[in-house]
């Protein structure tokens, strides 16, 4: 889906009809349970090598995303596909193999080492559940240097160092089974600005030298634009543009893609003023999704149709799709 | 679980540094030590009596007196020392494992068995403890092992509760997903990550019941359900001690400090033992 061109392999990862609904308590004892729609029918695919920023304000079930393309929690429909194996397929032993394909680097380097771990047993941690591999040392010591630690390390815990070597810990962690995928969830949005761009290079390094895909989500514009070749912009559990990352900033089509470019901090008050008359109103309620359009009561440019009929993804260029019916 | 192995060498030394992990531990060490010689060696019998010298005040024959029997009370509190370990360190054994693992398994599966499990501990909580124990006691007859008993199903649900409260925030970080992206199950990650990291709590909550089922014991002794004569314990020698208040007022002091010691001790002992047992405070000092 995402090269203009289908490619002959399976992509590393498809997601078709992806949706994700969380119940939630009754408010009433007899009465109707309803449900927050976190992801809405989201198609992607990243091939091989591949690299896909997913942008999008807080909310907007990317981070839900992340999670269902991990299988770590089950697709409400639809269905995720690793290397052209549907995940929730798999079990057992077929479910390690497929596992070491893919990988995971959480936002908060705090929360995702365990804290009574040495270094050693958290990077081990993926191969010594999925493969017990006899050169265990061996892989552990590479991925620290490829990640710019010392074999030193190994027998240090997680308090002994600082935010930024902890995400190259669990970078580290992520990169141990030569997994073909990494899900990077907001990768240094808990980092120092110093830090980030240090662990942004890192991340771009170990694509080229690992031959790695990335799904790289974030709600940092810049950061996706540095990482990413791909990007698709969510709102309210949907893809609502998607497109070679030069020209979906470039040439925004759809008008949130354009409101989230011109939210972009800038040193030019001027630019900051004009900004905040942008987007009126805020994101509509999940539980009860709008008919029609789910921008449409924040678009500039809605009009009649927006509110009644859902727009579709559709080419409106080379390799750029928009779900917006006037783009 | 290994406690050691989060504490590099000079785990001792640190460890005496800490002023109320020393106190306590020089506290209980006390008991643990009168416990220890009363089985061999105490000045004199704990048991037989000798009326001819009932009552006597301390002096140097006898250092704590000897009661309304002419037993001397120092050879019985360390016979009670005996005693009192032995209930505690079984009841809170069972209390902590049983409920620990009841804790662990509702944090891990949640849904209905984790309701049962609360709901079980709140049934047991509804009852008086003491007042529950005293039924249990009263219905299964008095005696060490039934005193025993109760205590110990009365520790249940403290465990429970305190392992699924820790062990549910240890479930909602970050590294149990990155455990499960990694393929490990529920119990795996249940041995792995969540038992570790709630441990330093639960040992701090067993050293505190274990203060509390010494307790206990001399309260159910003392009320006559609990260790039956002619074996000393320290509950039932207050209760005797009542009777001569006004006569012989040591005969109350001195198994009431054997109590204080020993639950003071061991409080203390739980406080240091939970700074002691966490990396990050362990390099700090």
């Amino acid at each position: 889906m995402m090269p203009p061109e289908e490619s002959l392999a399976a992509p590393v990862l498809r997601t078709t009809g992806l949706h994700r609904r969380y119940l939630l308590p009754r408010r009433a004892l007899f009465g109707p349970r309803d449900s927050v729609h976190a992801v809405n029918g989201v198609d992607i695919a990243i091939p091989e090598r591949g690299s896909l920023g997913i942008v999008g304000e807080s909310g907007c079930g990317k981070s839900t995303l992340a999670r269902l393309a991990m299988g770590l929690e089950p697709p409400s429909e639809g269905r995720v596909e690793i290397r052209g194996q549907d995940l929730a397929q798999a079990s057992g032993p077929a479910l390690k193999l497929l596992r070491r394909a893919f990988q995971m680097v959480f936002q908060d380097p705090y929360g995702s080492l365990n804290p009574r771990h040495t270094v050693g047993r958290i990077v081990a941690e993926p191969i010594d559940a999925l493969e017990k591999p006899a050169d265990r040392r061996q892989r552990v010591e590479e991925v620290l240097r490829a990640v710019g630690m010392r074999p030193a390390d190994l027998d240090k815990y997680p308090h002994e160092f600082s935010g930024g070597q902890r995400q190259r810990i669990a970078i580290a962690r992520a990169l141990v089974t030569r997994p073909a995928l990494i899900v990077l969830d907001e990768p240094v949005s808990a980092l120092d600005v110093s830090v980030q761009a240090q662990v942004l290079n890192l991340l771009r390094d170990l694509q080229e030298q690992y031959g790695l895909a990335y799904m790289l989500i974030s709600h940092d514009l810049a950061v996706v634009d540095y990482v990413c070749r791909q990007v698709a912009v969510m709102y309210l559990g949907r893809i609502v543009e998607e497109g070679p990352a030069s020209l979906l900033f470039e040439r925004p089509a759809h008008p949130y893609t354009q409101a989230l470019r011109q939210a972009v901090p800038s040193a030019a008050v001027a630019n900051r003023r004009r900004r905040r008359a942008r987007l009126p109103g805020g994101v509509p309620s999940q539980t009860r999704l709008p008919p029609g359009c789910a921008f449409a009561d924040r678009c500039p440019i809605a009009e009649a149709r927006c509110r009644v009929e859902v727009p579709r993804l559709r080419e409106i260029g080379p390799g750029q799709r928009a779900a917006c019916h006037l783009a | 679980m290994s406690i050691a192995a989060d504490d590099g060498p000079g785990m001792v030394a640190r460890a005496f540094r800490h002023r109320s992990f020393a106190i306590g531990a020089v506290l209980t060490g006390l008991v643990i030590a009168a416990a220890l010689v009363s089985l061999f060696w105490t000045p004199y019998s704990a048991i037989e009596l000798a009326v001819p010298r009932k009552l006597r005040p301390p002096s140097a024959e006898h250092p704590f007196g000897t009661d309304h029997f002419g037993r001397d009370i120092l050879s019985m509190i360390m016979v009670g020392a005996r005693n009192s370990i032995v209930v505690g360190v079984v009841a809170v054994a069972i209390g902590c494992s049983i409920g620990t693992a009841l804790g662990l398994l509702a944090a891990a599966r949640r849904g209905w068995v984790e309701e049962l499990v609360m709901r079980f501990s709140d049934f047991t909580f509804a009852f008086p403890a003491i007042l529950s124990a005293i039924m249990i006691t009263a219905l299964l007859g008095p005696g060490t092992i039934n005193s025993i008993l109760a205590i110990g199903i009365f520790n249940v649900p403290v465990f429970a509760r305190l392992a699924r409260g820790a062990a549910s925030t240890i479930w909602a970080r970050d590294f149990i997903l990155a455990a499960r992206a990694a393929g490990k199950g529920q119990a795996r990650i249940t041995v792995e990550h969540v038992l570790p990291n709630i441990l330093s709590i639960v040992i701090v909550q067993a050293t505190i019941a274990f203060a509390l089922a010494i307790l206990a014991e001399a309260g159910l002794s003392y009320l006559g359900l609990g260790t039956q004569p002619p074996l000393p314990s320290w509950g039932r020698m207050l209760n005797d001690a009542q009777t001569f208040m006004y006569d012989a007022p040591y005969l109350a002091v001195f198994p009431g400090l054997a109590i204080a010691v020993a639950v003071l001790g061991l409080n203390l002992l739980g406080d240091g033992l939970r700074d002691l047992i966490d990396p990050r405070l362990a390099r700090k000092r």
